[in-house]
């Protein structure tokens, strides 16, 4: 025989239970749960909500992207800018002597 | 949303290494650990080679990596430059390559007559050079 409870008969349940408690046990239950809200920070909590929630937005996603880019690019960039082997080839191997363009 | 967390998780990782790569400085290689051909575009350098940075020991490989590339005229030239040009400050050589991009960029027929002018200045030093009368022995007290 099975027995199916809903939310109410649950609900119901657990407050009989909790009225067979011993006073001094629901004491204890009521410190610990005005404890645990008085710890409770609903803002800090949503300071951090978005770090939990941000691959859902499209916003975060988009950002990601650019700043990947943005890294990949300006390391390309950087690469570049401090290649100077092609030039210096030319200048090596040219008919002109290399002393020619220094002075 | 597992696959955009993997996505994120590649990109990230992604960026990290790239960053590492750039940020992070080899060790310098020392000249026997260099391949035959680098040892050959490198020669002029070999005597230096384990003083030079690991900067200066990535800048030079590039170079030989173009080298089998050259045309055997080139190669020559590269060999023959190289020496000198590993002597130079930085600041020489940035003037260097400003010159010769200036140089490139001058009409064909101008770029002439600058190589010209500058064929003739080198033929005269050389000939100067070589007519040099050798250093002069201290002149005899009272003439």
């Amino acid at each position: 025989m099975t027995n199916r409870l809903n939310t109410n008969d649950i609900r119901q349940l657990l407050g009989q239970s909790a009225a067979q408690l011993a006073p001094d046990t629901l004491d204890k239950l009521r410190e610990a749960r005005r404890a645990a809200m008085a710890r409770h920070d609903p803002e800090a909590q949503g300071r951090w909500e978005w770090a939990s929630n941000w691959r859902h937005s499209p916003a975060a996603w988009v950002a990601t992207v650019l700043l990947t880019l943005s890294l990949v690019g300006g390391g390309l960039y950087y690469w570049q800018a401090h290649d100077n082997s092609d030039v210096d080839l030319a200048i090596l191997t040219d008919d002109l002597p290399a002393n020619l363009f220094v002075n | 949303m597992q696959q955009p967390r993997r996505l994120t998780l590649f990109g990230l990782v992604l960026a990290a290494v790239l960053l590492a790569c750039a940020s992070s400085p080899a060790l310098a290689k020392p000249w026997q650990e260099l391949s035959p051909m680098e040892k050959e575009a490198l020669a002029p350098l070999a005597n230096g080679w384990d003083k030079l940075s690991a900067k200066d020991q990535r800048y030079y490989q590039r170079l030989a990596r173009r080298y089998p590339s050259l045309s055997p005229a080139r190669k020559k030239r590269m060999l023959s430059q190289l020496s000198y040009w590993s002597k130079l400050t930085p600041e020489q050589r940035e003037r260097a390559r400003r010159n010769y991009r200036a140089f490139r960029k001058m009409p064909p027929a101008t770029r002439e007559k600058v190589e010209e002018m500058a064929r003739k200045e080198q033929a005269k030093k050389a000939a100067a050079a070589a007519s040099a009368p050798a250093p002069a022995a201290p002149a005899p007290p009272g003439t």
